[in-house]
């Protein structure tokens, strides 16, 4: 089960790393504790050891005493908790103190014990006392001893339990608190969050126009404030493009449709004659046919801005792609006595799909044509650019001597469906669409189209394609 | 000659019809797959028109079921969907043919006739012929009226050609793009390019002479025939 929101997701994880921390320090705390007390009575028994060492004497019978009047504090806690026993090498008892009593001190010794230094070991006596023993041989009047020294661990293990109970103690209230400023500082760490949550929520279609502010454009929030502020602009470029393509459609589409009715509805209210009846309807079938036309147009471009529309990359000559252009527009150029000039010093090969490159060229060209005058020439002129990204670019004029392109219509010629003069729509197949396929092949294939004025009248189409240079071949002339 | 039609679209179903009776065709109409399906086991047909988005189950459906029982007549499809995946699944359900509406009848017309000729023997290609005075060589690449010598440009005389073997069918624009300028993309604005083009070769075939043999049919294209 995971809980609902992030701020409660991370206090939860704020705690948990803290109460583990905690628990850690805890044990090491109690470790390190235990270890000191203990170094502590080992320290103390080996001390009182050695004193007891200078106390023990043989008595005259052959019994081993210890000197008991040495001590000016005989009340002294070392003295008091003190248990020992000496025994010989092989394990015989010759001396037990009082604080023993009946009770042994590990019995029998293993061979070698406490002879080189003090040996340490914890141990339980049989009452069940839980002590720390060391072991000694000491040497008196020649005879080895073993001296063995314990103190009880009652004391250390109650103070142990006190310390750990303490930091138990505590553990709930440093986790309660750290629950509470936890859910604190990640209410403020999460509260600008909220308000752009909140700002972003307030802008709606109809107000795409607006930004969020970003205060840091360096911090976390100042990134997502930018990049849903390149979300919005966006957003609000495809709406005005939806826009304005949908009121342009509406009318080339509404245009046909209404002629198709007006002629339909004419040919059913009078009588006619089986010819003009033909005639009304193969006038409705031309209209159906610039629908048809139409549609197919949109249809490709809605797919090419959805990028379904997949390219098939190869490789092949400009120059060809123009003669083909020219070969297939020919025919009305010289039905209005217009020349196709071409200029060209040397080829150049792009890696493009072919079939779009040729229907942009092809547009272009035709369109050339269509408004250059009668008697006119069209120049056609293939150059090479100054290299860019490390790659050569080419350069394909097309230049008409038709009226020229007024300033403020040269971006938007390539607009889908704009005209620069509304009158010329009824022209078969042109529907504004021509020059904007033009450019979606050319910048989807890496180039770029913009149109300039020619130096005497009419403009220049420009063509900007990254290639490959073939070797010059001379002046090409067609 | 059998035509099975497989078409809910009845407006379209219709007209179709009336131009393939009018074409000589023996035509019988479905609204459903499962219908034509049945009729497909039963009787014999020549060939099958299909539309894809049929009620309750699909034309590729009823396709890939027609090919599963060992069918081997010719498939047409009729579909409003265009897209190159579409195209891929209509010809590897097995359709033999694809034609996207809205189509020009001639067109449908021309493609029914290649299929029917598909599997049969075919014969050399024509290289003479004759219509009225109109006489053409096609391996001599010769064109004449009468006695008179026409002077034909390479194009022109392909044209020619092409309207020659359609003879007395119309030929529409889009056909002349696609089989004569061999044009595939159907947004090259050749449609004036066509018009000229024939302007021209009418000039040089029939202006001379008394006799018309090209025709424009208003909304649909051009034909070669004679006038009775």
């Amino acid at each position: 089960m995971r809980p609902r929101n992030v701020r409660t997701r991370l206090t939860l994880w704020y705690v948990s790393i803290f109460g583990i921390g905690l628990i850690v320090y805890i044990c090491l705390a109690a470790v390190l504790h235990y270890w000191q007390l203990t170094s502590q009575i080992y320290n103390a028994e080996v001390q009182d050891v050695e004193t007891a060492e200078g106390l023990l004497y043989f008595k005259p019978d052959g019994d081993l005493a210890m000197n008991e009047e040495y001590h000016n504090h005989p009340e002294s806690l070392l003295l008091l908790d003190r248990m020992m026993e000496v025994l010989t090498p092989d394990g015989k008892v010759l001396y037990r103190n009082k604080r023993l009593g009946g009770r042994d001190l590990g019995g029998k010794p293993f061979a070698g014990e406490g002879e080189s230094g003090y040996y340490e070991r914890s141990l339980r006596l049989s009452d069940g006392t839980r002590v720390l023993r060391i072991s000694h041989i000491h040497s008196i009047d020649g005879r080895p001893l073993l001296i063995r020294l314990a103190y009880s661990t009652a004391r250390l293990q109650h103070r142990m339990l006190e310390l750990i109970g303490v930091l138990l103690l505590a553990l709930p209230v440093a986790l309660a608190t750290a629950w509470f400023a936890g859910f604190h500082v990640t209410r403020r760490a999460l509260a600008p969050l909220e308000d752009l949550a909140r700002r972003t929520e307030r802008i709606t279609a109809t107000r795409l126009q607006q930004r969020l502010p970003v205060e840091n454009p360096d911090d976390e929030l100042g990134h997502i404030a930018r990049v849903l502020n390149g979300l919005l602009a966006r957003l609000e470029n495809s709406f005005e493009q939806l826009r304005r393509f949908t009121s342009d459609a509406s009318h080339e589409l509404r245009t046909p449709l209404a002629a198709l009715r007006s002629v339909g509805e004419m040919g059913l209210q009078g009588e006619y004659s089986s010819t003009e009846y033909r005639d009304i309807i193969g006038s409705m079938l031309e209209e159906v046919t610039r629908l048809t036309r139409m549609v197919e147009s949109l249809l490709t471009m809605s797919r090419a801005d959805a990028g379904e529309l997949k390219l098939q990359i190869s490789a092949f000559s400009v120059m060809d792609l123009v003669r083909e252009g020219i070969a297939l527009v020919e025919v009305l150029a010289d039905e209005k006595e217009q020349q196709i000039e071409v200029l060209a010093k040397q080829d150049f090969v792009v890696n493009a799909d072919r079939l779009f490159l040729r229907q942009a060229i092809v547009n272009v060209l035709h369109n050339a044509v269509k408004y250059s005058p009668v008697g006119s020439t069209v120049r056609i002129t293939l150059s090479r650019l100054p290299e860019l990204d490390g790659r050569p670019w080419m350069l394909l004029e097309i230049t008409d001597e038709g009226p020229g392109i007024r300033e403020e219509d040269r971006a938007k010629i390539f607009d889908r469906f704009y005209r620069v003069d509304e009158g010329r729509s009824q022209d078969a197949g042109g529907a504004g669409l021509g020059l904007a396929i033009a450019k979606w092949a050319i910048q989807a294939n890496g180039g770029d189209i913009h149109v300039e004025p020619a130096a005497a009248c009419g403009s220049s189409f420009l063509i900007r394609m990254p290639c490959q240079i073939i070797a010059n071949t001379g002046v090409l002339q067609d | 000659m059998r035509i099975l039609f497989i078409e809910d679209e009845k407006k379209i179903a219709g007209a179709v019809c009336g131009a393939l009776i009018a074409d000589g065709y023996s035509v019988t109409a479905t609204t459903t797959g499962e219908e034509g399906f049945y009729l497909l086991h039963n009787q014999d047909f020549d060939l099958v028109l299909l539309d894809l988005m049929l009620p309750v189950r699909s034309g590729i459906e009823i396709l890939r079921d027609i090919r599963k029982w060992g069918l081997k007549v010719p498939v047409l499809i009729l579909t409003s969907k265009d897209s190159v995946e579409d195209r891929v699944v209509g010809l590897d359900a097995g359709a033999d043919d694809y034609m996207v509406k809205p189509f020009a009848l001639p067109e449908l017309l021309a493609r029914i006739r290649a299929l029917l000729r598909r599997g049969k023997k075919e014969g050399p290609s024509r290289l003479k012929f004759q219509l009225s005075d109109l006489a053409v060589d096609v391996s001599a690449r010769e064109a004449r009226r009468g006695a008179q010598v026409l002077d034909l440009t390479a194009k022109e005389f392909s044209l020619l050609e092409y309207l020659l073997m359609n003879e007395g069918r119309v030929v529409s624009r889009e056909m002349l793009a696609r089989d004569v300028w061999k044009e595939t993309s159907r947004h090259t604005p050749i449609d004036n390019v066509i018009d000229v083009q024939v302007a021209r070769l009418r000039r040089k075939i029939d202006d001379p002479f008394p006799n018309k043999l090209l025709h424009t049919v208003r909304g649909i294209g051009f034909v070669l025939r004679e006038e009775k």
